[in-house]
Parts: C-alpha cells; structure tokens; sequence
C-alpha cells in the first residue's frame, strides 16, 4: 500500500528534492572560485550530487498520479515545531531555564500528561541539566541570549 | 597483547565497560532506540575518559546493543530495535508455550557465543589482512572508499540514487571549513565557527538523534508506539528455566556454529550489517537438515512455530556480525555500516586513527579492542539473565515520557563536545536535513559514511592525483584490479536492481489489474 502511495508526486518530496538540487548547485558554482586543489574534490562529488538529484527530481516531476496526502504529515510538522521551540527556547533563556519551560510546556499542551508527571518530569530534566551537567560534570552551561544580555 | 591484557587490568576500564554493557542494554530494550543512537548519544561523554577507556566504552555498547533486545522480542513479540526482530519467529511462540525462560537462556548464550567467535576471527583475521593493508597505496584506498559508498548505497538504501545522493551530500557537508592543504576557507560564509569544519558530535546527534525525538512524539501523541500488549502482563513472571536454554545453545552447537559464521561472513561485507546478519543466519539454520531422530529427541517443532535451533541462529548471528564489521574499519579504517563510521569517527575524537598505521604501531589498541568484545559479550549475557525481568518492564516506558528525556541529553551532548551555541544551531539544522532524509528516503547511513570518510577520500584523492596523475586508477596492477573489480560489481548490481524493480513493477500492474 505504501509502495503504491509512493509512487504518485509527493509535494513535500518534490520541494525536498529541489532544495537539495539547489544546495547541490549551489556547491558547484561556489567551488569554481576555489584554487584548482581546494576545489577538485567538491566539484566532482558536489557535481555528482547535482546530476543524481537531477534524476530523481526528473522522476519526481514525471510521476503521473498526484499522491495521496500522508494524514501523519500534519503531526510530523506538529512534533517538529516543538522540537524547534525547545531549541529556540534554549537559545533564548539557557539550558537550566529555557529547556526546563520548553519541557514543562510541551509535556502539558503537546503531550497532554496529568500535572503530576510534568512536574516530576520537568523537575528531573532542571535537575539532570544544573545539577549533573553543571555541577558534577562542571561543563559551563549555556545562559541564553537573553541571560547573556542581563 | 600482553601491553592489551595489562590495560585491561585497570579497573576504571572494567567499571566502564560494565557501564556501557548495562547502558546498551536499556537502550537495547527500549523500543525505537537502535545502537546509532546509542552510539551518537554516548560520544560527547567520552572525551573526558582516557583514551583506551574511551574505546573500551565503545567497543562494549556497539558489541551489545544486540544482545539484551532479545528479552522483548521474545516475552513480548516487540524488537528493541532492528536486530532483535529474527529472535521474535521462534522466540515469542516459545514463549507462548511457557518457554520464556529456555527461548531467553539460549538467545543469551548463543549471543555469548556468537561474539566470542567474532572476537576471535576479527584476533585470527588481522595478521593476516595487516599485509595486504601495508601493500596498499592512496589509489586502493581512494577505490575503497569509493566502493564502500557504493556497496552501502546499493545494498542498504531503498533507492540506489537516493542512496549515492546520502554518500554525495555527506562528502559535500566534510568539505565545509579550511583546506589543509590550500588555506582556502570553504563554505564558510565568513564564519569563524565553521573555519573547523562542521563537528562530527553535532552532525550525528541531529542526524540520527532529533529523527528519533520527531518520530516518538509522533508516536506519543497518536499511542502507536505503546507496543502490542501481548502478554505484557504475565510475561515476565514467566522468565525462568533459563538453564535449559543455556543448555540448549550447545546441544545444538552446529546451528550456534553455523549461525555464527555467517553473520561474521555479513558483517565483513560492507554495508549489510547485524540487521541483515540475523536474517542470514537464520535462514542459514533454518535450510540445515535436522535428523527426524534428532527433532524428536528435543522436541522441535518447525521453523516459526517455537524451535530453539531458530532463536540460537537469530542471536548468535546478531553478535557475531560485529566480529566481521571490525575487521575492515579497523584494518583500512573504512567502515562498513553506520554503527562502525561513528565507531570510526569516536576513536578518531578520543586519538585513534584506525588503519594501516595502527597495526603497526599501536597493535595492543587492536588486542584490546579483540579482549573487550569478548569480555563486553559475556558480561552482556550475564547482565541479562540476572536482569532479565527488570529490563522486560523497559518496554512500557512511554514515548510522551522518552522524547523530552532524549532531546535534553542530545542538546547538552551536541553543546558539551565544545561549548559553543554553534553546536546547538548544527544540531538543529541537521535534525532538520536528518529528518527529511529519512522521511523521503534518502541515505542516512551513507550521508554518515561519506560525512566521515571526506576527508580522508580527499586526501587520497589529491595523493593520488599528484603522485600518479590523472590516470591513477591505472598506474598499479593492484589499483587496475580493485577498479575492474568495482566496475563489475557496480554493473552487475545495477543489473540485478533493474529486474528486481521490473518485477516488482510487473506485481504492481498484476495488482492493478486484479483491483480494476
């Protein structure tokens, strides 16, 4: 059935495939300016990358059903915003603060947990990131954009 | 060796290869997480140990990531990960009869088994590979490279094109950052960050690391990943006669034997790894004749329905396969599969470069590696048979509760190697690029492979290039050889692709016309 699914255009594939063509390019055309040593090797296997997604973008382009819309697509995009807001989160408030609220957030709305789990969960992750990563392992912990400029 | 059995005295080292033996084990039970992730996950965690702990770390959780994911194939029918799937055909219809126990006790001890007779191929093997590797040149090892990108792409990926891109963007990503041997700064965009290179820490947490994190919240917010539920209750009360099965593996010591040998056969060839090994080995087992006296004496039903020969070939194979995975990452420092590039690339993080230099200067590293495996492999049987019960319950942690566990320790990891925010940023967009890789089914593994192996398939190349010109495929008999070798195989393969995709598209249009 999947196999079948597969075979028509995928929309989401396509865009993929043509900015991996693109990046692809892109390598090509930015290694011609390198001196003829540091721009050999990119060349012939950024060039190799360029004409295979050529092929599979021909292919993509040439396939003759449109594709059914994957219902998980939505949720997959779901899960990976998420993911982003963690890192965001990180970036702007630290490792202890933001990862500890991207947590707490993301247990009780994204992932619906009673408030008991989230707690002991979020309360665990604040410890494991201050306590054994900062203390025990005494790895100077990232303080976010936002600690930095305080 | 006796400079290997010595490092193998300090107890630092055995605590830590105990460590990683029960760590691989959770992460062996736990559904969704195979020996990659393991591996991407322990990396950042090394760089403070000693050198030959480091690797001795390494060693015992790729040996034995296999090993404990058995415990719920069998109780539950439910792999850890994809090499426990073989030991669920027999192992879990044991179970069903109130076998548990013996399925357990013989999976753990042809595990044993297996891993000790991949040790001691991988100690027998390399003396006599050790020459061949000294008589090679940059040509050969460029060829190498070359055929082990090609061998993964045709071999592991579900489409050889999409397979080849993976191996060409991995190369393209480790050309980012200065050229050795021009100074010429390379996809940079002025960034100092970037004048290193892209970080191999960072680049597998989000290849392999963030996938894994999208797909169990994915799977925590639709409840697929609970498992099947089969049994879960009971099963693990079920756990003893563990003895029996012991016993078991060397009543039928041709199947363990067997078995054994061809996974260590598989995990020698490039890119088909312990996955594909169990597989091997069972249906190797499977096609050997079983007297009808001998079936009767030990009662053994068919192949699928519960034969212990079926759970000893699926898990002697499963450990054996590492065996013949280390002989050509550690003889040319080519990896054969994505478990043996990170491998690769985390003994060259801690200052071990595997290859031809090492055999011949830093012999007692490889002996260690030989004792470890051995040493890992027993300790995992053990750990699993006293903890069998306990690690069976592994299986209902939820994935709403392992998602935001595994994305924290993958960003402290990615940002712990180096301290810089850079890191983080690496680890996200290459989460991102690792996700729709795997989504629209391109190569991670050769994107992995060729990401690891770039810099040394550059410098071969320009080697090559400046020793014997352009024509260096053909200045040496060897090189013309290994050439037409791989020329060969890579018509041959994509003849063979080719009929097997018209007869896949004949049963698509048969189906077709079966619907209309």
């Amino acid at each position: 059935m999947d196999i079948l699914r597969r075979r028509g255009r995928d929309r989401g594939s396509l865009a993929f495939t043509t900015g991996l063509w693109i990046l692809a390019g892109g390598v090509v055309v930015v290694s011609l300016g390198f001196p003829f040593e540091a721009r050999i090797a990119p060349l012939i296997f950024g060039g190799a990358a360029f004409v295979l997604l050529t092929v599979v973008l021909v292919k993509e382009v040439r396939a003759d059903s449109p594709a059914d819309q994957d219902v998980a697509d939505t949720g997959e995009l779901v899960a990976l915003l998420w993911v982003a807001g963690c890192i965001i989160a990180l970036l702007v408030l630290g490792f202890v603060i933001g990862l500890s609220l991207a947590m707490l957030v993301m247990l009780r709305v994204h992932l619906k947990e009673p408030w008991r789990q989230t707690i002991i969960l979020t309360a665990a992750v604040m410890l494991l990131t201050w306590g054994v990563f900062g203390r025990l392992l005494d790895v100077a912990l990232y303080q976010g954009a936002l600690g930095l400029a305080v | 060796m006796l400079e290997a059995l010595g490092h193998l005295a300090d107890p630092t080292l055995l605590i830590a290869v105990l460590v990683a033996v029960l760590g691989a084990q959770v992460v062996a039970v736990t559904p969704g997480l195979g020996g990659a992730f393991l591996l991407a996950i322990l990396i950042p965690f090394l760089f403070p140990l000693e050198p030959l702990v480091a690797v001795s770390v390494l060693i015992a959780a790729s040996a034995t990531d296999g090993t404990g994911n058995s415990v719920t194939s069998i109780l539950f029918g439910v792999p850890g990960s994809a090499t426990g799937t073989a030991a669920l055909f027999d192992g879990h219809p044991m179970a069903k009869q109130g076998l548990a126990g013996r399925a357990i006790g013989a999976a753990m001890a042809a595990s044993m088994i297996g891993g000790v007779i991949g040790a001691i191929t991988l100690a027998l093997v390399i003396p006599v590979v050790r020459p061949v590797v000294l008589a090679f040149g940059p040509p050969e090892f460029f060829i190498l490279v070359v055929a082990a990108l090609l061998a993964l792409s045709f071999v592991r990926e579900e489409s050889v094109v999409k397979g080849l891109v993976g191996g060409a963007l991995g190369l393209t990503f480790a050309f980012v950052g200065m050229d050795g041997s021009t100074g010429t700064q390379r996809f940079t965009f002025d960034q100092l960050y970037l004048w290193d290179g892209l970080k191999l820490v960072p680049v597998l947490l989000g290849l392999f690391a963030i996938p894994e994190v999208i797909n169990l919240l994915v799977a925590a917010r639709s409840g697929d990943a609970e498992g099947t539920g089969t049994d879960r209750d009971d099963a693990p009360d079920r756990v003893g006669d563990v003895r029996e099965g012991v016993k078991d593996a060397f009543r039928h010591i041709d199947a363990t034997w067997v078995s054994s040998w061809t996974g260590l056969l598989v995990g020698i060839l490039p890119g088909v790894g312990g996955a594909a090994g169990q597989f091997m080995g069972y249906s190797a087992v499977a096609r050997m004749r079983v007297s009808p006296a001998r079936a009767e004496r030990w009662s053994l039903p068919p192949f699928g329905q519960g034969n212990v020969r079926g759970v000893i070939a699926a898990d002697a194979s499963t450990n054996s396969t590492l065996g013949g995975e280390l002989v050509p990452t550690l003889a040319f420092g080519i990896p054969g599969s994505s478990t043996m590039a990170i491998v690769l690339a985390a003994l060259v993080s801690v200052g071990i470069t595997p290859g031809p230099a090492m055999l011949e200067t830093e012999l007692d590293i490889v002996w260690l590696i030989i004792f470890v495996l051995v040493l890992s492999n027993v300790l995992a049987t053990g750990v699993v048979l006293a903890f069998a019960r306990q690690l069976a319950k592994l299986i209902d942690v939820r994935p709403a509760l392992l998602a935001p566990s595994i994305l924290v320790v993958c960003l402290f990891g990615s940002y712990a190697t180096s301290r810089h925010v850079g890191d983080i940023l690496t680890t996200a967009g290459i989460g991102v690029l690792g996700y729709l890789l795997q989504k629209y089914g391109f190569g991670r593994v050769t994107f992995i492979i060729g990401f690891v192996l770039g810099p040394i398939l550059e410098h071969y190349f320009i080697l090559s290039l400046q020793i014997f010109g352009p024509d260096f495929l053909l200045a040496r008999p060897l090189s013309i050889g290994m050439t037409a070798a791989l020329v060969i195989g890579v018509l041959w393969s994509t003849v063979r692709q080719r009929r097997r995709a018209s007869a896949a598209t004949d049963d698509t249009s048969a189906m077709d016309e079966v619907r209309s």
